[in-house]
């Protein structure tokens, strides 16, 4: 019933004749005056948001991975031959936004401080990340359906979320062998593992599969969204499924971890590896590189999961 | 040779000019004047000077334009003019306090005071940033200028260096620690000011800037008296009636306020303190006041063009300000050095 009438009442406001819509955020409330057509991006992964709702933005941040215009694979076809600016990744370039003259600055994964907040709302109504989590924390879900409100895509945005929780959902009752086991997503960066933990994209991912996450490492990790720890206790990490994300190359990353050849988890083949375009669908997290990455890792983490080394999972560059 | 003086306040105040001084001032001050017309004219914003020229003089009225221009160019031009003066009346200072030309706020510990104290406000008390940030950089300089002051203050000018090199070690150690062990939102946003940048100067920054510049200039015309019996020696300064703890006292609150005040605005920007003064002993004698004033000139110029080739070269990449004047200072230190010890 909540959800009937939340609808109606989400139709009612996002009709053509929807702005101007005022849109909390961290730093107060920014009103759009009329529906944006011209749109930067301050934020590093919103691209995958913007052409996930056909709005191709007239400027992007790289975050890493040098594609072209920093899109990635996954959203280059929504891309189509749009050429936006890509600005860096230390600072904004007001003077190249403002040159752009755009109807919105969209910034929820920015963590823009107050101070550059303010600077950009000079420019164009902007969009800071939500005050309800930390900088960098906002839910998937939520920031999709935020940046659609504020470019009267509101019903698409709602659209997009669901269908990604229908695949999910439907992924998990093809794989009762997911079921309740413990899954954990860990890194090896500059000589120290790492594992995310519950509140991070990543955990959510296993549990919306039906796994379940370490409670040591979730305890380790404190109020943090990870927890690093010495390379002695790669024990934490051995558990029935383990994913090492990596920005390269995920198997050479590990290969040199010295305890990793006593663990359970390698003898009995229950490593996968999201490495490149893997890890970076993992790191977007958005419904575009969501496809991508369901496409891509359940067979391996079907094959993973059976505890059996004979069969292998394939390594992603 | 003429000489021209000015005398105030009974002669508590007095200032000699000698003529040529006069033309190293002026050219300076014209060289600055074109570099800040320039600055104002170049930038990612495309506007001609043809545009910019007639929405000064009001003929036309183009307001993104006039926003640009006035609520971030000119902020920022005028950032760099005032922090690069401060940081270089701070490196004379420093420099005449302990009769070493190695002197420089970053490496005696004062820019790593002020960058520890706000690296601690922004793991901790995130939200204050904003606000605090500016006390909290001038308390940080302060304590660490006390510390090294008071643990050097019977050895000498050597020791007084090495402390503060020492403790400047000591403190970006801590200050990477927290950024190591700070949850990694706060530390990345950490990191942007401690790259020393004007990028976010507003208006009111050069307000402060500017009238931070204009308290250490009245304490500079009030020192001028003083350092030239100070350039013959200590004995020499007693016996002439110069009160040297006075002097030395106010000299280094005076220089670890213009630094602190700068670093808490731009952020730790390195060498200027020690180039600005080195490039004006080679154009005018170190016991003039034209060159404190020549040393504030070249400082202010050096920030400048800094940062107009920081923000534009690599467009739209932005180099902070402070990472140019450490990649060019440091060659061009060295440089001089040679050149120093060859002749």
């Amino acid at each position: 019933m909540r959800y009937l009438v939340s609808a109606i009442v989400l139709m009612l406001t996002t009709s053509a004749w929807g702005f101007p819509i005022n849109i909390e955020h961290k730093f107060g409330t920014t009103e759009i005056p009329a529906k944006p057509l011209r749109v930067v991006s301050v934020g590093y992964s919103e691209q995958d948001d913007l052409l996930a709702l056909g709005v191709k933005p007239v400027a992007v941040r790289d975050w890493y991975g040098d594609f072209p215009f920093a899109v990635w694979p996954w959203a280059q076809d929504e891309l189509g031959d749009a050429e936006p600016v890509v600005m860096t990744r230390d600072g904004y370039d007001y003077e190249t936004i403002a040159e752009l003259n755009p109807d919105i600055i969209i910034g929820l994964y920015s963590g823009m401080s107050r101070r550059e907040y303010q600077r950009l709302s000079r420019i164009a109504p902007t969009i800071a990340q939500p005050g309800e989590y930390i900088d960098y924390g906002t839910p998937w879900d939520e920031k999709h359906i935020i940046i659609g409100r504020a470019l009267g895509y509101e019903d698409l945005a709602i659209e997009n979320v669901a269908k990604v929780e229908a695949r999910f959902d439907s992924l998990r009752q093809q794989h009762p062998e997911f079921e309740n086991k413990v899954a954990t997503v860990a890194y090896y960066y500059s000589g120290e593992p790492g594992a995310y933990s519950e509140g991070d994209l990543r955990s959510l991912f296993l549990q919306k599969l039906g796994f379940q996450l370490s409670p040591e490492i979730t305890e380790l990790a404190g109020d943090s969204f990870y927890a690093s720890f010495s390379e002695e206790r790669l024990d934490l990490l051995d558990n029935d499924l383990l994913i090492w994300l990596s920005a390269g190359d995920a198997l050479q990353d590990v290969e040199g971890i010295a305890l990793r050849k006593q663990m359970n988890f390698y003898k009995e083949g229950r490593e996968v590896f999201a490495g490149g375009l893997l890890g970076g669908a993992f790191s977007f997290f958005s419904p575009l590189s969501l496809d991508y990455l369901l496409d891509t890792l359940i067979p391996d983490m079907v094959t993973a999961i059976d505890g059996d080394p004979e069969t292998q999972v394939s390594t992603y560059q | 040779m003429s000489t021209t003086a000015w005398r105030f306040s009974k002669d508590r105040v007095s200032v000699q000019f000698r003529a040529r001084d006069w033309w190293r001032i002026a050219a300076l001050l014209a060289a600055l004047g074109i570099a800040f017309v320039a600055s104002f004219l170049i930038g990612n914003f495309s506007a001609t000077p043809g545009e910019i020229w007639q929405l000064i003089n009001g003929s036309s009225q183009d307001s993104e334009l006039a926003l640009i221009l006035y609520e971030f160019r000119l902020p920022r031009l005028l950032s760099a003019i005032f922090a690069g003066a401060l940081f270089a009346i701070s490196g004379v200072w420093l420099q005449a306090l302990v009769r070493n030309p190695l002197a420089d706020p970053s490496l005696v510990g004062i820019s790593q005071g002020a960058a520890l104290a706000v690296v601690t406000l922004t793991i901790f008390f995130p939200d204050q940033v904003g606000q605090w940030r500016a006390p909290a950089a001038f308390v940080g300089s302060l304590a660490v200028a006390t510390l090294v002051r008071s643990l050097s203050h019977k050895s000498g000018s050597l020791k007084f260096i090495l402390m503060g090199i020492g403790l400047a070690a000591f403190l970006s150690a801590l200050t990477s620690t927290m950024l190591t062990y700070g949850k990694i939102n706060q530390a990345v946003a950490a990191l942007s000011w401690l790259a020393g940048n004007v990028q976010n100067a507003v208006l009111f920054d050069s307000l402060l800037l500017g009238i931070s510049l204009l308290i250490v200039g009245a304490i500079a015309l009030a020192l001028t008296r003083a350092s030239k019996p100070m350039a013959l020696g200590n004995e020499t300064s007693i016996g002439l009636g110069v009160p040297m703890k006075r002097i030395a006292n106010l000299q280094l609150v005076a220089a670890v306020f213009a630094a602190a005040i700068a670093t808490a605005v731009v952020g730790p920007v390195g060498f200027l303190g020690l180039l600005a003064p080195h490039l004006a002993r080679q154009i005018v004698s170190a016991n003039s006041f034209a060159y404190w004033l020549i040393a504030m000139l070249i400082g202010a110029l050096l920030l400048l063009v800094a940062d107009t080739i920081g923000r534009t070269l690599f467009m739209p990449a932005q180099i902070a300000a402070g990472l140019l004047t450490s990649v060019i200072g440091a060659p061009v230190f060295v440089l001089l050095l040679l050149k120093k010890s060859q002749s």
